[in-house]
């Protein structure tokens, strides 16, 4: 049960990165528009959680202008979608293992 | 970490996924709607091809009349207009009650996927029509209809995909059945719209 634990990422502990990761899982990729409205969040909460994903290099940033405007699109880094999936198995092996 | 957190955790990821990815703001009542509207229209379609010009065989009444074709094409037209806007103002009452944008990334993918074969079939009827095989219009309808919906089934409700297929099945017996353009068009937008908006109603909505 410790390996299990172990095994956790303390950068999904948090529901709303959970969530962010579980957009970005389904999206090749999103706008930051996109992204709050699927998750219901305010820019500021966002936006934090987003650079904390950042910092750990679980997610990409783009920044492009679409004629005048900028855009600014996420993604999932390779890194961070193995860490995602070990993640869940990891959940999984949990639940499996209280049982 | 206990065994609910987890579990609570695997449901965040699972609703996530799922809300990122499908347009769930379309409302069964405008589907039962839809189908009242078509049947209105199959109706006073039926009545313009057998009573106006008072041929009981009906292939040529369809063929023969310009002004028939004419009024067909515009009862049609209203049918789906008056289905479109059905269908745009519940989803926005429904996306608003769900605190969600209408317009947002997985309505776009839902119209684009639905668009595409919506438009290359309306391209080819019109190109039919304008050769005068109206023979082909019923049945094309139908199919581009039902696969347009299929494909759009994989954004949205996945229920879509059944009534995307009977459509379809529903577009070619029409074709097997020449002359009878108007039942299967009563049948499958009519009918089916009415049993699928009935149906989602009753799942999703009360």
């Amino acid at each position: 049960m410790k390996e299990v634990i172990k095994q956790l990422d303390k950068a999904f502990e948090n529901r709303i990165r959970l969530g962010i990761m579980s957009v970005l899982m389904t999206e090749e990729s999103i706008t930051f528009n996109d992204l709050k409205s699927a998750l219901e969040l305010t820019d500021g909460n966002l936006a934090s959680h987003l650079k904390a994903l950042e910092k750990k290099q679980y997610v990409e940033v783009e920044k492009k202008f679409v004629g005048r405007k900028p855009n600014t699109t996420y993604r999932a880094t390779k890194m961070g979608k193995k860490a995602f999936r070990n993640h869940l198995e990891a959940l999984e092996k949990l639940i499996a293992g209280n049982h | 970490m206990t065994n609910t957190k987890a579990l609570e955790d695997i449901k965040t990821i699972r609703q996530m996924m799922e809300r990122s990815v499908r347009f769930s703001s379309l409302s069964g009542i405008s589907g039962i709607l839809a189908g009242i509207y078509a049947l209105i229209g199959s109706y006073l379609g039926y009545r313009i091809v057998y009573l106006e010009n008072t041929i009981l065989k009906y292939r040529e009444a369809y063929v023969l009349e310009n002004q028939t074709l004419i009024h067909l094409i515009i009862i049609a037209l209203a049918v789906l207009v008056a289905s479109v806007l059905t269908g745009y103002l519940f989803s926005r009452q429904k996306a608003r009650a769900q605190g969600r944008k209408l317009w947002d990334r997985s309505t776009r993918r839902v119209l684009i996927n639905f668009s595409f074969p919506m438009v290359i079939g309306g391209l080819l009827i019109l190109i039919m029509i304008s050769r005068a095989y109206y023979g082909t219009v019923a049945p094309l309808t139908l199919i581009f209809y039902g696969v347009a919906l299929f494909g759009a089934g994989n954004f949205t409700l996945k229920e879509i995909k059944w009534l995307g297929a009977v459509q379809t099945l529903i577009g070619l017996t029409s074709a097997i059945y020449p002359g009878y353009g108007i039942v299967f068009w009563a049948l499958g937008f009519g009918v089916m719209h009415i049993i699928y908006g009935a149906a989602m109603y009753l799942k999703y909505e009360r």
